[in-house]
């Protein structure tokens, strides 16, 4: 108890403590880049048009928040063909996975002991 | 606000890109196999009979992966399952497998009991019942498709109504083409409405690859 008044006392404005909401990613924050998250969470990779009708998102949409995705080093394009046919698959990194954990570790433990 | 379950989204994932009712197709032309080769086991006999149906089965295939490649794919996008899909794939061909041995070898005990006298005993359809809904359990656990079980529930209830209706001397070739035939005409109505619902929700990308492509 003394130990953690003692941590209360010292710890710095902006410190995770002072501020549960500072550890939220918001790249993964966004609603839209969170749905194309999920999806790509669950599975090891997807093409574009498997993410337009899971998440709803228009095709300009998903082209936008996969290009912030990519820069942020959270998904990589895989670009084959099947048949003759041009085709990108879309998937995780190591790092998208880790932050998508990450973010969701953050987000219930920031919300997890709220009062009703 | 709705919870976001993982596992929940996984298999809606799943369906969406599995559940296309093509596949429920297969299984029709698989059932259809039963009533059609009874038929013809009077005049090709019973080695010939299954083995002029094989082509049929994988024309099926075939134009299953056909309409699979050009109108589903399109529509409905490509996935790569991850690992705990994968696995649970794994297991599911696993049990398929050990239901197909344990269903012949079971055969092979119902072959020798019927011809040492126990045809009263209903060995031979009781024995088909619960490989059908065995395996279709398996495939609807593993698929979590809940469809599959009521398929095997049918199939199951099929065998053992056939030859109750066969023994009142109703129907021929032990009620095969009357209860299999109705069932595989149920399952591929069932597999169409699905797919045609598909095709009706989803709309075709001819060049999907430009999309993602654009920002490069």
């Amino acid at each position: 108890m003394r130990r953690q008044w003692l941590k209360t006392m010292t710890d710095r404005p902006g410190d995770s403590w002072a501020d549960p909401l500072s550890g939220i990613d918001p790249v993964i924050h966004a609603p839209a880049r969170l749905k194309l998250l999920t999806q790509l969470y669950v599975v090891e990779a997807a093409d574009a048009t498997f993410l337009v009708n899971r998440t709803g998102l228009t095709w300009g949409n998903l082209s936008t928040h996969v290009g912030k995705l990519e820069e942020s080093g959270y998904v990589a394009l895989e670009k084959g063909y099947r048949g003759k046919k041009p085709c990108t698959m879309i998937r995780l990194t190591r790092e998208g996975r880790e932050a998508f954990r990450q973010y969701r570790a953050n987000m219930q433990q920031a919300l997890g002991d709220l009062p009703e | 606000m709705q919870r976001i379950d993982l596992k929940v989204v996984e298999r809606s994932a799943f369906k969406a890109a599995v559940d296309t009712g093509l596949w429920d197709v297969f299984i029709a032309a698989l059932v259809a196999m039963l009533p059609i080769v009874s038929l013809l086991g009077g005049t090709l006999g019973d080695f010939w009979s299954p083995v002029v149906f094989l082509p049929v089965l994988g024309g099926t295939y075939l134009a299953i992966r056909f309409v699979q490649e050009r109108v589903v794919v399109p529509r409905v996008g490509q996935v790569r399952w991850g690992s705990y899909r994968k696995a649970r794939l794994k297991r599911f061909t696993v049990a398929m497998l050990t239901v197909n041995v344990v269903a012949l070898a079971l055969g092979g005990v119902a072959f020798i009991a019927t011809q040492r006298g126990a045809e009263e005993l209903w060995v031979f359809p009781a024995m088909l019942s619960v490989v059908l809904l065995v395996g279709f359990s398996f495939a609807s656990y593993s698929l979590n498709l809940p469809r599959l079980f009521l398929y095997g529930l049918l199939l199951a209830g099929g065998s053992l109504i056939g030859e109750a209706l066969f023994r009142q001397g109703r129907v021929s070739h032990h009620g095969f083409p009357l209860v299999f035939g109705t069932a595989a005409l149920m399952i591929a109505t069932i597999g169409l409405i699905k797919f045609a619902l598909v095709v009706r929700s989803t709309r075709p990308v001819s060049d999907e690859a430009s999309v993602v492509e654009d920002d490069d």
